[in-house]
């Protein structure tokens, strides 16, 4: 592993991991990434479950339960910079529609009525417990880089990491952003 | 007008003394952003994007504040940006700006300012409170979950279409927009013109007929006039893979303010009727489908076999069809008639036994808005010529005054300061009134024994008159239910002697179907041919059917009409036609295709004419 390289790690929150697909929908950029980065942890694409000291901590997703909050700040702690991807790290996204409703109904509903004769709602032994609202990483966090879009298009993904890459704090403006 | 001198941004800019500061800069191309403005609206600064320093004097709202000689302005600051960006994230974390969920996305100005002032994230904790979603009216949804509280829905209500229903209800972060008392939209006094819906910046206000179908900047779109009813209203029809998307009004610089009405914004986006692609015969009650050439030549062996022909038409049509429906039908022998033309006749014969000319008739109906006193005959107009009734209320609501004459329900309730209630519509209450003008006896104890016979309340008469004669602008609008070429003419007498100028309403749309050779049709004909189109208010047509023994009935959809029919014709959708339309004024509009037709010949008027040739070019299309 050279040195010189960009050290990165990335982690998925409340999130769908379309973020990361938009990020392997760049194709055979990956390659050519691949020279300047070392992508040392990340879900989708490296084994390794250990978030390692970064260079750039990527996230996606919102923080919805209480193993959200350990990992945004565990990368947030092991990064230089804070990378918050999509509309739901960003400002909540799709997540926040809970926010609208009593949890305990949630899970009675999902858990329960939806399930077979068996099911029951999960303690929180077996699940991480649920936060009352879900929310963007903003809210726990400090955040660098913000890139929203549900999810961000894989132009804009690579647009961000080639920014970073520069020496550059990308900053979104005008048709940049989507929100869709 | 005086004309004045600022400095905006290093520049020096001129403007006319009681410009706003947004305007002048408008005016001199340079951009401010805002939300709560909207050019046919008051402004009242509620969302501060518009914000502007001016030196000397700090942070002030563009659209507000006049703009004055000397005055130094920077429109785009730093400073200005932040201020921009942390309204905007407090209306992101307020209500539920989520754009993914929302049909507004990409037509959205809201979400444009978030792209401009580069909303990526927001530096304060959202709100999420849930607010309501009314969905029960006919045609419109309003989610208060995504209300900027910019208040354009509430004064188009109030300013434009003058109607009033809606208003701010509740305190602080409580407030929202509410219909009347807090009423549903569907059950209040809304009168689902949709003014609101085209005017609200965000997806608030959204009609039921268009959501999902697509958003209008990913649209076609095709500038027509509105074939309803004689006002012709400028629309734009934004399409989508030849499907009608949404209907606006464009006149916003006119008097009319870009309204519509239902009729002409909603209906056509509802049409249900099957529509009519091929010729089909009725041969014992079944519908049995015919190829064109084959129709066109039972329609043509059809009128040249018949003794007596009434030839009758919609007048929602462009004067072209209505013309080649003319020279067609006419030189196969028909007798000629349009809807609605017999009150045209009724109306110039109470003219002539009546000595008077066309001078009586007011030049412009847009003249209505500053009426200082209007007499209105037959407050349905409110159904038939919405857009006519509006100038009325509005103009009631300034120094004008608005009487109404009606039998039963007064549409014009809230904005009639007088109401002549007639128990039935023979009551000769104009006559009577006439009469007291002549003697000049017009005070209610006058009137008093006059009407004694009537239902009608003297001092309200009185009112009604004194208005008429005391005042200058003063109009008399005549509903389409009067139409009786005697009551027509006691009331232009009285309209005359008053100095007022008349509105006659009638069901004419396009008013180049008079120029057409009409007359009384036969009583009781061997054929009839109605040419429809989409109309959808067939009653006239539907008793010339009735009284012929064979029918033809050239349409663009089945209804009651075509069920008459013993040959129905394929006829394009109005909007897959082509040609002019003159507006109550005699003015001349242009009728556009914002849609291809579905027909698989070039168009309505080569259908009519290969009824005498006996043929027709076809055309490929896909049904």
């Amino acid at each position: 592993m050279a040195k010189d390289k960009v050290q990165v790690a990335t982690g998925c929150l409340a999130g769908c991991s379309g973020c990361h697909m938009s990020f392997l929908d760049n194709d055979e950029f990956i390659i050519d990434l691949l020279d300047d980065v070392d992508i040392l942890a990340s879900h989708m694409i490296v084994d390794t479950k250990e978030i390692p000291e970064v260079d750039v901590g990527i996230v996606e997703g919102s923080i919805a339960n209480e193993e959200n909050v350990r990992l945004v700040r565990e990368i947030r702690e092991r990064s230089d910079i804070m990378v918050a991807w999509g509309d739901c790290a960003c400002l909540g996204g799709i997540m926040t529609m809970r926010n609208f409703l009593e949890i305990d109904d949630v899970l009675e509903e999902v858990y329960r009525e939806r399930g077979d004769r068996e099911s029951e709602v999960p303690s929180p032994d077996q699940v991480p417990r649920m936060l009352d609202k879900v929310g963007p990483v903003d809210e726990y966090v400090d955040v660098d880089v913000f890139l929203p879009g549900c999810p961000p298009s894989a132009d804009l993904i690579r647009y961000g990491l080639e920014e970073l890459l520069a020496g550059r704090i990308p900053k979104l403006h005008g048709e940049q952003l989507q929100y869709n | 007008m005086t004309e004045i001198t600022l400095e905006v941004n290093g520049r020096e800019i001129t403007a006319d003394d009681g410009d706003t500061i947004l305007e002048a800069c408008e005016n001199a191309g340079i951009e401010i952003p805002t939300l709560c403005h909207h050019s046919t609206l008051s402004d009242v600064g509620a969302c501060r994007m518009c914000s502007v320093e001016i030196e000397g004097s700090g942070f002030e709202t563009a659209c507000t504040t006049p703009a004055q000689d000397g005055l130094v302005v920077k429109t785009d600051t730093e400073e200005l940006r932040e201020h921009r960006r942390r309204i905007l994230e407090l209306i992101c974390a307020e209500e539920n700006h989520y754009c993914m969920y929302c049909d507004m996305d990409g037509d959205c100005e809201l979400q444009d300012l978030f792209k401009e002032y580069d909303l990526d994230h927001v530096r304060i904790p959202f709100s999420y409170r849930s607010f309501p979603v009314d969905a029960v009216s006919d045609h419109l949804i309003i989610d208060h979950n995504r209300c900027i509280l910019c208040g354009r829905c509430i004064r188009v209500c109030e300013e434009v279409v003058s109607n009033d229903t809606l208003d701010f209800g509740g305190r602080g972060q409580d407030t929202k927009v509410v219909a009347d008392l807090n009423q549903p939209i569907g059950e209040s006094t809304c009168i689902s013109c949709g003014a609101c819906q085209q005017v609200c910046p965000t997806g608030t206000i959204l009609s039921k007929h268009s959501v999902y179908k697509g958003n209008t900047r990913e649209c076609e779109s095709q500038e027509t006039t509105c074939l309803n009813c004689s006002i012709g209203c400028e629309t734009e029809v934004f399409t989508r893979s030849n499907n009608l998307v949404q209907i606006q009004g464009t006149e916003t610089e006119g008097a009319s303010g870009g309204q519509l009405c239902e009729k002409g914004r909603y209906r056509p986006l509802m049409e249900d009727r099957e529509r009519v692609l091929s010729p089909s015969s009725n041969g014992d009650g079944q519908r049995e489908e015919l190829e064109l050439e084959e129709a066109l030549g039972r329609a043509r062996d059809m009128l040249k076999n018949a003794g007596s022909i009434n030839a009758f038409a919609s007048s929602r049509l462009p004067t072209e069809l209505l013309q080649g429906f003319e020279r067609t039908l006419k030189d196969m022998g028909a007798t000629l008639d349009v809807v609605g033309a017999a009150e045209d006749r009724a109306e110039n014969a109470a003219l002539e036994q009546s000595g008077l000319d066309e001078s009586l008739f007011a030049d412009s109906v847009a003249d209505l808005l500053s009426s200082d006193s209007v007499l209105a005959y037959d407050s349905t107009m409110v159904e038939t010529h919405p857009v006519l009734s509006a100038y009325l209320r509005k103009a009631s609501k300034g120094p004008g005054s608005l009487s109404v004459v009606d039998c039963g329900e007064n549409c014009f309730d809230r904005y009639s300061t007088s109401y002549l209630e007639l128990s039935s519509p023979e009551e000769e209450l104009t006559a009577t009134l006439v009469e007291a003008v002549e003697k000049g006896a017009t005070e209610a104890a006058d009137l008093d024994e006059k009407l004694s016979g009537l239902s009608v309340n003297a001092e309200e008469a009185a009112n009604a008159i004194g208005e008429l004669l005391e005042e200058d602008e003063t109009y008399v609008v005549i509903g389409q239910e009067v139409a009786n070429s005697e009551d027509l003419k006691s009331i232009f007498k009285l309209a005359s002697l008053t100095d007022s100028k008349v509105v006659n309403l009638t069901s004419v749309s396009n008013r180049g179907a008079l120029q057409l050779d009409h007359g009384e049709l036969e009583e009781s004909p061997e054929l009839a041919y109605l040419l429809a189109s989409d109309d959808q208010e067939l009653e006239q047509m539907i008793s010339v059917a009735e009284s012929a023994d064979q029918v033809i009935v050239q349409a663009a959809r089945m209804s009651e009409l075509t069920a008459l029919a013993d040959l129905v014709l394929p006829s394009p959708a109005w909007f897959e036609m082509e040609g002019t339309f003159q507006d109550l004024e005699g003015g001349s509009k242009v009728v556009q295709a914002p849609l291809e037709s579905k027909l698989s010949f070039p168009s309505a008027l080569d259908l009519i004419e290969g009824l005498a040739s006996g043929t027709i070019t076809q055309t490929q299309k896909a049904g």
